[in-house]
Formats: C-alpha cells, sequence, structure tokens
C-alpha cells in the first residue's frame, strides 16, 4: 500500500514537471512579447528592452528554463508582468473563486447528474426516461457562455432574482464577514454554479444511466431481490454501491473539465477566478502567470486524480485486497 | 456609486502607468498642480483650474512659480509641501523609473523649491503649452513615503495597491479581480464630496457590464460603445444618458516602407497617388454609419474630436470613386482578366491588412472596407491577429496596413508628432510616414508658435499637407455616451478625463437609497 | 396425501421480444406440486423454461418484456402467490420461499462482505439487531461447512473459491429457515468433486431444517441421487412426470428415452476400449426449437424417433401412464395411448 501511494506521488509530481515544461517553452515559442499593456501602444523600444534583461528575458531559453526551475524549487513563482506582482499572489487571490466555483458546480453536477441517472435506469424507456435523455443531450451540447448569457439575461436582468455577476456585492458586502454576507456569497455563487454545473450534470446523468443499467443487469441484484429486499434498498444500496464505482473515476475526471469550461463561465460572471486569469496571461504573454496557473491546474488535476484512485480502492474491496 | 469599469488597473501609481482604467481610478486620489477646464483648451494658462496650486505667476517668460494651497494635505495627515512636487518631477523624469510621460516633460529643465510651499519651473524655451506640459501629466507623489523606495521598485511596489493620496477620495480596498473602492475625504480642502463611497467594480465583458447597469447592480458606465447600447441605456427609465466628445480616433494606415525592410519603399505604398486613389475609393460615411450609428464622425484628418484643433473645414480628399477609377487606371492598374481585381504586369492589385482580434469594431470596419475596396477592384486580405501579435507586427513594420485606433491626450502636441513625424519612427509611427514640411509645421505649431490663433493655423496647414499625402484613411473619431442612474444629478464629464469632476456629483436626499449610506 | 407446499397449474409466461418477431412462451402451461419437506427435480434441456419456471413462482421475471399471463395460478402454503401485494411479496422471498442461483460469484454482490450479505435477510425479515446478525450468519457458515466461520464471515466473494461461494448462497437462502428451497442449477458451474459436496450438503441440510426443495438441472444424474419426484420439461412444457426410480426404470415419453441414453456410462460397449470402442455417444437429434415459435402437434415431433401423423397434427395432453397408482406417473405423448407405436424408423 504504501509502496503504491509512493510510486503515484512521484508519477503525479513527474507528470505536473512535464505540464509545466511544456507550457514553458511553448508560451515563450508564442510570438509576441509581454510589457505591452492592453489598452497602449507607446512602449520605447529601450524600455523594452530594459525590461527584458530584468527579468532575465535576454537570455538564451535554455538558461531561463533552469532559472525558472530552480525559482520553482526555492518556491519562487515570478512576477507578472501585467498585473505588476507576484504571480502567487495573484493566484492565491484567484484561487479560492476557483474552487468554490468549481466546488458548487460538481456538486450540482454529480447530484443531479446521479438522481437523474437512477431515475433513467430505472425507468429506461418509459416516456420520462426518453423525455429527460433528450433534454439531458441538449442541455450537454449548450455552450457555456450561451447557457451563462441566457441565465445572466433571464433570472438576473429581467427577474432580478439573482445578482448580474461578481463574487459578492460590493456596496455592502465587501468582506465576507457576516452571515448575511455569506448568503450573500452563496447568492452570487448560484447562477455561474448552475451555469457550469448543469451542463456537467447532463453528461453525467447519461454516463450513470448506462452504468446503472449495465448493474441493474446484473445477478446480484435478481439474488437480492429474491432475499425478498424492498425494491429501493435493491436499487440504492446493492446496485447503487456497484455502479458508483465508475462514477468516481468520473468524478477524478471532472476536474479538468471544470477548470476550463470556467474561463467562459468567469467572464460571463465576471467571476475572477484562475481561468480568466490564465486566458488573459496568455494573450498578453505573461509567461509566469501562464506557467504558474498551468503548475497550479495541474497539480489540482494530478491531486484529483489521487484521490479518485485512494476513493476507488476504498470503495471496490477486489482492488483494495490485491493492493494491500 | 457602483462603476462598471471593463479594465482593471494594474497598479495605482500614476507615474508608471497608462492605463484607461488605473487614471480613472486614480484621478479621485491624487491631485494634479493645476487641472485642464471644462472648455478643453490647453493653450495658455488662462483656462485652467487650481487644485494643489492655489495661484501661479510667470516670473519671467520660462520660469513658472506656483504658489500651493497650505490647506492641502496627505490622507496621513502630512501637508503637501513643495518638496514633493520637485520629487514627483525627479521621479517622472527619472530613466530607470521610465515613465510613460517622461517625453512629454522634456521641455521642462529644472524644477526647484523656494520655500515649503513654493515651486518654480524652469522652461527650456517659450512655447504655446509650457503651462498645460507643467501641470497635466504629472500627479503629484508623497515624497515622504516614497523617498526611500529604490527607482527600480517603482514599477511593481506594493504602495502601488495600496496608495495613499491627497486628493477628495482615499483608497479603501481592493479586491484583486473583484473591485476597489474609495472612500471621501471628508476633510480634502477644496469641499467634501458628496458621494461616499465610489466601488470601481470590474467586468471583463463590455456587454455584461451593460446588463449589470440595466439591471441596477452598477451606476454609472463610462461609454457605452454600440449604437445598441445606447438605445437600449438610454431608453431605461432609471438611466440618465451623457454624450461627451470621444478621445479615440480610428484609421486604415499605409506602411510606405517595405515589410520587413524599412529602406526599400512599399511595392503599393510607396507610390503617393496609388494611396490617394485608395483615399479617393473610399465612402468613409457609410461604413461609419453601418457600425457607429449617430456615435462617431469622419474625422478631417488624423484627429479625435476631443482635439481643439478639430476643423471640419480641413481641406481632405473626397471621396470619389469616379476619379478613382481614372487615376489607378491611369497608374497601369486595369482588370485584364476579368476577375474584378485589378491588375499591372501580372501583379494583382491585392495587400493583406492587420487588425487585432480584440476589437468588434476594428472587425466590423475591415470587413466593410473590404467591400468597398472589391467594388473599386482592389483586393484586401484580412489578417486578424491578436492583440500582442498585432503590436509586434506593427512595430516591426511587417504589414501592408493596418487597421487601428488611438487615444489621445487633449492636445495634438504629444500624440501627433509620435505617430505621423519622423520623430515617431521607431515608435508609434509603425507605417513610416515623413513629410518634411508636415514635420516643420508640427514644430512651429508646438514650440514657436506665439498665440493659440499661429498655432491653430500652423496644424491646419500640418494637417492639410498630410491629408494630400494620404498615409492612410481616417475613418472615425468616436463620441462617447455615457450612461448614469438618475438619481445621481450635477453630473459633470470633462471629456478628456470623465471622472474629474466627480467629487461634484451629487444624490438629492429625497433620492439616497439605504445602499448609498452604507458606510464603511 | 398430505396436502402439496405448492401448487403450480396452468403456469404461462411469455416474453415480448425486441426485434418483434412474436412472443416467446417460455412456459406454456406448466402444472406440480412439491410436497413438504420432498426434493422435487426440474429436468430438461437450456431453453426449455425451467428456470423461467422457477424465477415465476418467486415472481422474478422482469415485467418488460416478461409477463405471467392470466390463468396462470402458483399457490403456496395456501396463498396465491400472483395476486399477493408488494409487501406480503417480500415477506414470502427470502424467509418462507428461498432461491439459489447457478453462478454464485455474480449472484453475490462484489463490493459487501459475505456475512452482511448473509445477516441481511435475517435483519430484514426477522428484525434482528445487526450483532445478533452477524452472529447468525457465522452460525449459518458454520451449518454449511465454511471452515473458520468467524474469519470467514469478514471476507469478500472474490475471496473464496467456487464450492465456498455456493455454500455461501446456501447459507443466504437458509437463514430464515424457508419452507422451500428453490435451488437453480446449483452445482453446473462447480467441479464435479464440489458438485458431489453441495449435493451432499442440501440433503443434510434438507433432513434437519426439513424443507422441501426443487432442484432444477439438466443434469439427470444429479436428479438420481437426490430427488424423490422428477418433472421432464421439454419446449415449455412439462412432458413427464414420476418418481424418481420409475422414471429411470420405466421412461415413458421418447425425450426422457433420449436424455437417459445419452448419459455417458463408462460400461456400455460401444465405449469399451477393449472392443475396438467404435461406437458414438448417443445424442438425440435436432435442436431446442426458439420459444417464439413452437412446432404445431407434439413439439417434440420433429426430434422423435416414432412420430407419426397424429404427432404431427396434435398436441397430446399429459396422459395418465402410472403403473401403480393412478396419476403418480404421467407423460404427455400418444405413446400411451398406442405403444405399439414403439417402433424405430428404419
Amino acid at each position: 500500500m504504501i509502496a503504491w501511494v509512493v510510486r503515484r506521488v512521484a508519477a503525479s509530481v513527474a507528470i505536473i514537471w512535464a505540464v509545466v515544461t511544456l507550457t514553458f517553452f511553448v508560451i515563450h515559442a508564442a510570438r509576441g512579447s509581454p510589457f505591452l499593456p492592453e489598452q497602449s501602444q507607446s512602449v520605447s523600444p529601450e524600455t523594452l528592452d530594459r525590461l527584458r534583461r530584468q527579468f532575465g528575458l535576454d537570455r538564451s531559453l535554455p538558461e531561463q528554463y533552469v532559472l525558472y526551475l530552480r525559482n520553482l524549487a526555492r518556491g519562487e513563482l515570478g512576477e507578472s508582468f501585467v498585473l505588476r506582482r507576484p504571480v502567487a499572489d495573484a493566484l492565491a487571490d484567484a484561487m479560492p473563486h476557483t474552487f468554490f466555483l468549481a466546488l458548487a458546480a460538481l456538486l450540482i453536477d454529480f447530484t443531479a447528474g446521479l438522481a437523474l441517472g437512477i431515475y433513467q435506469a430505472v425507468r429506461e424507456r418509459s416516456v420520462g426516461d426518453v423525455v429527460l435523455g433528450n433534454v439531458a443531450l441538449f442541455v450537454n451540447s449548450m455552450p457555456t457562455f450561451w447557457l451563462g448569457l441566457v441565465l445572466l439575461l433571464g433570472f438576473a436582468q429581467w427577474l432580478h432574482w439573482f445578482p448580474t455577476g461578481g463574487p459578492s456585492d460590493p456596496v455592502l458586502c465587501p468582506r465576507v464577514d457576516s452571515l448575511p454576507c455569506l448568503l450573500d456569497f452563496f447568492w452570487h455563487l448560484t447562477l455561474p454554479a448552475l451555469t457550469l454545473g448543469l451542463v456537467g450534470a447532463a453528461g453525467t446523468a447519461r454516463f450513470q444511466r448506462a452504468a446503472m443499467l449495465e448493474v441493474i443487469r446484473q445477478e446480484y441484484v435478481r439474488t437480492a431481490r429474491a432475499k425478498g429486499l424492498r425494491e429501493g434498498r435493491v436499487l440504492l444500496v446493492h446496485a447503487l454501491r456497484n455502479a458508483l464505482l465508475p462514477f468516481i473515476t468520473l468524478v477524478g475526471l471532472a476536474f479538468p473539465f471544470l477548470l476550463t469550461g470556467a474561463v467562459l463561465v468567469e467572464t460571463v460572471y465576471s467571476w475572477p477566478g484562475m481561468g480568466l486569469l490564465a486566458v488573459r496571461a496568455i494573450l498578453q504573454r505573461d509567461y509566469y502567470v501562464v506557467t504558474g496557473a498551468a503548475l497550479v491546474t495541474s497539480a489540482m488535476v494530478v491531486l484529483g486524480s489521487l484521490m479518485a484512485d485512494l476513493l476507488y480502492a476504498v470503495a471496490d474491496p477486489r482492488i483494495r485486497v490485491r493492493g494491500a | 456609486m457602483v462603476i462598471a469599469a471593463t479594465g482593471e488597473p494594474d497598479i495605482l501609481l500614476p507615474p508608471v502607468s497608462e492605463f484607461a482604467t488605473t487614471r480613472d481610478v486614480t484621478e479621485p486620489i491624487f491631485l494634479k498642480l493645476a487641472d485642464l477646464g471644462l472648455s478643453g483648451n490647453t493653450v495658455g494658462d488662462e483656462d485652467f483650474q487650481p487644485q494643489l496650486a492655489q495661484r501661479w505667476e510667470w516670473d519671467a517668460p520660462t520660469t513658472l512659480v506656483f504658489h500651493l494651497d497650505p490647506r492641502a494635505h496627505w490622507q496621513d495627515g502630512q501637508a503637501v509641501t513643495a518638496a514633493d512636487v520637485a520629487f514627483t518631477y525627479d521621479v517622472y523624469t527619472d530613466t530607470v523609473v521610465n515613465s510613460p510621460f517622461r517625453s512629454s516633460l522634456r521641455h521642462i529643465a529644472a524644477v526647484t523649491t523656494r520655500d515649503s510651499l513654493t515651486v518654480v519651473f524652469r522652461f527650456r524655451q517659450r512655447y504655446p503649452e509650457m503651462f498645460y506640459d507643467a501641470v497635466y501629466h504629472m500627479r503629484i507623489m508623497p515624497a515622504h513615503l516614497l523617498r526611500e523606495l529604490p527607482r527600480d521598485q517603482w514599477r511593481s511596489t506594493p504602495f502601488g495597491r495600496a496608495p495613499v493620496g491627497d486628493g477628495p477620495y482615499r483608497f479603501v480596498a481592493w479586491k484583486a479581480g473583484q473591485s476597489i473602492e474609495l472612500a471621501a475625504d471628508s476633510t480634502f480642502f477644496l469641499g467634501r464630496p458628496h458621494i461616499r463611497r465610489l466601488i470601481f467594480r470590474f467586468t471583463p465583458d463590455q456587454q455584461v457590464a451593460v446588463i449589470q447597469l440595466l439591471a441596477g447592480d452598477a451606476d454609472v458606465i463610462e461609454v457605452l460603445i454600440t449604437p445598441d447600447n445606447v438605445e437600449r441605456a438610454c431608453a431605461d427609465a432609471k438611466l440618465a444618458c451623457y454624450p461627451y466628445k470621444g478621445s479615440a480616433y480610428g484609421y486604415v494606415g499605409f506602411n510606405l516602407a517595405a515589410p520587413g525592410d524599412s529602406t526599400k519603399p512599399h511595392p503599393l505604398f510607396g507610390d503617393r497617388d496609388l494611396r490617394r486613389a485608395l483615399v479617393l475609393a473610399t465612402d468613409r460615411e457609410r461604413p461609419l454609419h453601418n457600425v457607429f450609428g449617430d456615435l462617431a464622425r469622419v474625422p478631417p484628418g488624423p484627429m479625435s474630436q476631443l482635439w481643439w484643433v478639430w476643423d471640419p473645414e480641413i481641406r481632405e480628399l473626397p471621396y470619389d470613386s469616379a476619379q478613382a477609377a481614372r487615376l489607378l487606371t491611369r497608374l497601369g492598374w486595369i482588370d485584364s482578366d476579368g476577375d474584378g481585381i485589378r491588375d499591372k504586369d501580372g501583379r494583382e492589385l491585392s495587400f493583406r491588412l492587420l487588425v487585432p482580434t480584440t476589437s468588434a469594431i476594428r472587425r466590423q470596419y475591415a470587413r466593410l472596407l473590404q467591400e468597398e475596396f472589391r467594388t473599386a477592384g482592389v483586393d484586401v486580405q484580412l489578417d486578424e491577429v491578436d492583440f500582442t501579435l498585432f503590436n509586434e507586427r506593427a512595430r516591426a513594420g511587417r504589414f501592408d496596413a493596418l487597421l487601428t485606433t488611438w487615444n489621445t491626450d487633449p492636445t495634438p502636441s504629444s500624440g501627433f508628432p509620435q505617430i505621423w513625424t519622423k520623430a515617431g519612427f521607431g515608435r508609434s509611427n509603425y507605417g513610416r510616414y515623413f513629410n518634411p514640411q508636415v514635420d516643420q509645421l508640427v514644430d512651429r505649431a508646438v514650440t514657436s508658435a506665439m498665440n493659440r490663433d499661429q498655432a491653430r493655423r500652423a496644424w491646419r496647414s500640418a494637417f492639410e499637407i498630410l491629408n494630400q499625402d494620404a498615409p492612410g484613411i481616417f475613418l472615425f473619431a468616436t463620441e462617447n455616451v455615457a450612461a448614469v442612474n438618475k438619481r445621481f444629478t450635477d453630473v459633470t464629464i470633462r471629456p478628456d478625463s470623465w471622472m474629474a469632476l466627480v467629487r461634484t456629483w451629487r444624490v438629492p436626499p429625497d433620492r439616497l437609497t439605504d445602499r448609498d449610506r452604507v458606510e464603511r | 396425501m398430505t396436502e402439496p407446499l405448492l401448487r403450480v397449474r396452468d403456469l404461462k409466461t411469455y416474453f415480448v421480444t425486441e426485434q418483434g418477431s412474436g412472443t416467446a412462451r417460455a412456459v406454456d402451461g406448466v402444472s406440480f406440486d412439491v410436497r413438504p419437506g420432498e426434493t422435487l427435480g426440474i429436468v430438461g434441456e437450456s431453453g426449455c423454461g425451467k428456470t423461467v419456471t422457477s424465477l415465476s413462482i418467486l415472481r422474478l421475471i422482469p415485467e418488460p418484456p416478461g409477463h405471467i399471463r392470466p390463468g396462470s395460478f402458483i399457490e403456496f402454503e395456501g396463498r396465491n402467490i400472483l395476486t399477493l401485494e408488494p409487501k406480503e411479496l417480500r415477506a414470502v422471498r427470502g424467509n418462507q420461499i428461498a432461491m439459489i442461483f447457478q453462478e454464485p460469484m455474480t449472484s453475490l454482490n462484489p463490493v459487501f462482505t459475505v456475512g452482511d450479505q448473509i445477516a441481511e435477510a435475517a435483519i430484514v425479515h426477522q428484525h434482528l439487531s445487526r450483532a445478533a446478525a452477524r452472529r447468525r450468519a457465522i452460525e449459518m457458515l458454520q451449518l454449511v461447512g465454511i471452515p473458520d466461520p468467524e474469519e470467514r464471515v469478514d471476507h469478500y466473494p472474490h475471496q473464496m473459491s467456487g464450492g465456498m461461494r455456493q455454500r455461501v448462497m446456501i447459507a443466504m437462502a437458509l437463514v430464515c429457515h424457508p419452507k422451500l428451497l428453490i435451488a437453480d442449477e446449483p452445482t453446473t458451474a462447480l467441479d464435479v468433486t464440489i458438485q458431489a459436496q453441495i449435493l451432499e450438503l442440501l440433503e443434510r441440510l434438507q433432513a434437519e431444517l426439513g424443507m422441501a426443495v426443487m432442484l432444477i438441472t439438466h443434469d439427470l444424474g444429479v436428479v438420481a441421487g437426490t430427488a424423490d419426484r422428477v418433472v421432464v420439461m421439454y419446449a415449455g412444457q412439462v412432458v413427464e412426470q414420476a418418481p424418481t426410480v420409475e422414471l429411470f426404470a420405466h421412461p415413458v415419453h421418447p425425450y426422457t428415452e433420449g436424455l437417459l441414453a445419452a448419459v455417458p456410462r463408462l460400461d456400455a460397449p460401444s465405449l469399451s476400449l477393449r472392443t475396438g470402442g467404435r461406437g458414438r455417444l448417443h445424442s438425440i437429434p435436432g435442436q431446442v426449437p426458439a420459444a417464439t415459435a413452437w412446432p404445431d402437434g407434439c413439439r417434440f415431433h420433429p426430434r422423435c424417433p416414432y412420430a407419426w401423423d397424429r404427432c404431427r397434427a396434435e398436441e397430446p395432453p399429459l396422459l395418465d401412464a402410472s403403473q401403480g397408482d393412478a396419476g403418480t406417473h404421467t407423460a404427455r405423448c400418444w405413446l400411451v395411448t398406442e405403444p405399439q407405436r414403439r417402433t424405430r424408423r428404419p
């Protein structure tokens, strides 16, 4: 067991290193250079040169890479050219927003998707199954940006049920320091989380439906019925427990989707998360922010995958015993 | 008051930033010596309003003396002194700090202090906009807080994320990516601001910003940009619209040098007549109305509506497709193979137009122009690239023509030479246009003119000659429309810096909402 | 004669097929009794409907695509199973009537311990506490002959061999002391030696607990050793019914004959190596027809060596072929009325 964990951790570190390296070289290879703020076009060539020297950008690429790695080892992520602050600070500000958005979206995704998938599997081929199946397909095919705008226009602008963006009300709740402000935060979180979560839920439902159907056909389900158990228990204990196993893998895979899909949602809802930060940095060739974001993102993905594997081992005794 | 802002400032330190949003946020925090009046006149000193300087006089034609208002103080309690002014000048002109405004201050020889409230500016020579240069570019910095800061750290110092100023508003909080909050300083010496809190809310998308405004989550937006938004916002019962002169102009710039080799002329655009023909062939009104509706005008040359030199009487090349056709034919460009595109010696009359993807307006224009040129027998291919790449290629001269906009200062004196004279080579004069006559006239207007009329005449001549050279097609000069929630009254917007007078805006007591009353 | 524990009359279970190739009449009018304490063997090839019959008794047929036709009658201890409310039916399943299946690996839930799965029935039906149910589970494991039951109770199915898993299944089925155990091919998936052990176990438990067993199998050898009476099924119908000894000694239906002849015997001359071993294993020619298209007349006639016109035209009912008490031996064959026809065609 220990050996397995050590191996996985080592593999994870290797993956993160590979991602960061690849990102580093790709972003440096992109045409265009940093230090050119969006709204101005009048940075003089001398300034450009001096800044490049200051940040070591005039050295050869491999040299810069080695420097970067050395700094990384010391825990220094570099400085953002555009934001003019340490990359770590910028990431630290953005991370919690991405984290909460992803968590909320995951929750919606999985509860809605799971419930829907189970319902559809149990009522296979019924009218409900077919209707819900098509609705799920429709929602799954929606671009997140479009859905976000639709929800924003409908629920925020016309109905005024929800705010039009941002993670909080800047007038009344600049800090989340009281219960009303906590509720205010959740209120602001609802639409973005729904946008991300619903699209994912549709996919999860289709997946879970198939997994449940697969399991329901199994003979141990029949045995459970033959024992005189209530149908609810047969489905939700005997069947679901097995159908959840592939689902755990899905959880591990959902992370990257949430991180990338979040960019569009962050744009529509002015949610200051890592997605926006990373995309802007790429467009502005803000090298260290890009590599920093790649580092954090790949770490999160790898961690998610690791946790999924651990969870799987806990859930499926067949794997557990083998690895023990 | 919640302001829907589409950009986030980089650093709240005026000497090192030229972001528009940074300027908006630092405007209420830091004062200048004196500020532009509503007329926008940058010549002489009559139309300027005292700020940090209570009064001033000219000891000599090149010596300007300011007397600071003794009531002015920094938000940490210290008084504003002449030493602050001298320090600020030193910082702005320091090569290590490398302020974007450094070159604007090159005519000032020295800034010294006579006593704690008296500052002396010495100029190298007399010229019409001396006073403007002395006061407009610099926001005075607190020497006692920043003197010790090494000059190479000014770019990214933490002070810039929590500045201490001397203006009507003080900094409260900056939530990265979300908002910046400023609070009114009730002890402000020129009068307490009426609106208690200013909250800049960052929204990455312009459309979403408008949605926020319409939903009541934001109170103000600087500019609505598209005719649709203007219509929607102005029709909304809770909003009032305020049009004001825009500071931007857009154009298609030709590259007069060969792409990648500035020693040789461009195979097409090195020919003045060809350029003139293309300008004659372009109907500029139609695309303007298409894209902007009423929100812009065709400029009589490379100028924004903000400039005092704006004059519809300035002579320019008209829209005359017949003359254009004749000219092109005379130059040897005829459609010999009947494909609708003119050619000569086996080469087609075709060029690539570089357009940045960041602006929907420019992209729209590019397509409309493409169509117009096609009817004139010219083939235009569009190169749409992201902004950083656009900049790189523009600087390096690797383009045939580009479509771009400039945001201008209140006067042409700084921006114009950078773009349209020899001084701009290697800087913003991407197309490498140079006409010694234009350079001379500009020099006269900026440096040697005795008074405003002389300057105006020199400018006019410069524009007219430039127009005849057709280094570009001058497409639009914007007019802005701001939308403000109706409960705010006394809203005055100065076109060059729309937040400049925000301390005079107010909400009448009977219209105050609970949200307005919240204090921090 | 004692009242039968289970009475099945005219059971018809049909399935709607997907491709629309018609209805599969898997069980088409089956009747038999099970008496308390007896072992009834149900024998037939795959596809004859024996498994569907056993599933129908506990109403475990998935409702689409299958359904038990109205007119079918299943009575257990005087109560009509087919009209029971769901709650009452659940009280019968696993409690009064228990069932074990062919493949113990897939019939046991892989993610729960064997102890949990055994205890579950006790908790649900007898409302035992978790601790008491666990003790019960250990008892049952001991009863079915699993060594180290205190340890094994926390094992998972995949940690056990095939034979042990089947014992667990039996333990699971018997934990509530059911009156009837339906065993669907309990030994088919096991080695021969394990087979014998399991059958022995079943016999012993039956004697100890006094329950009836319905043993479903295709293997006549299994039936020979353990069943009191045998029901032979073919093409969804009962084709012969008799006490075991009687069936083996005097088979009436040609299908039964064929089944008996097909059992390989080492002492058969055709197979003896000493005599040159030129013989072949006997098999019944042809294949079991599809349940969507049973043949007309007697369903066995295409494969029957004795078939004549009447067989092709008329479907025979179950006729009495008893040599002793009436009704003890029945067969669905015209040969009962026309025994002279029992000649092989050339």
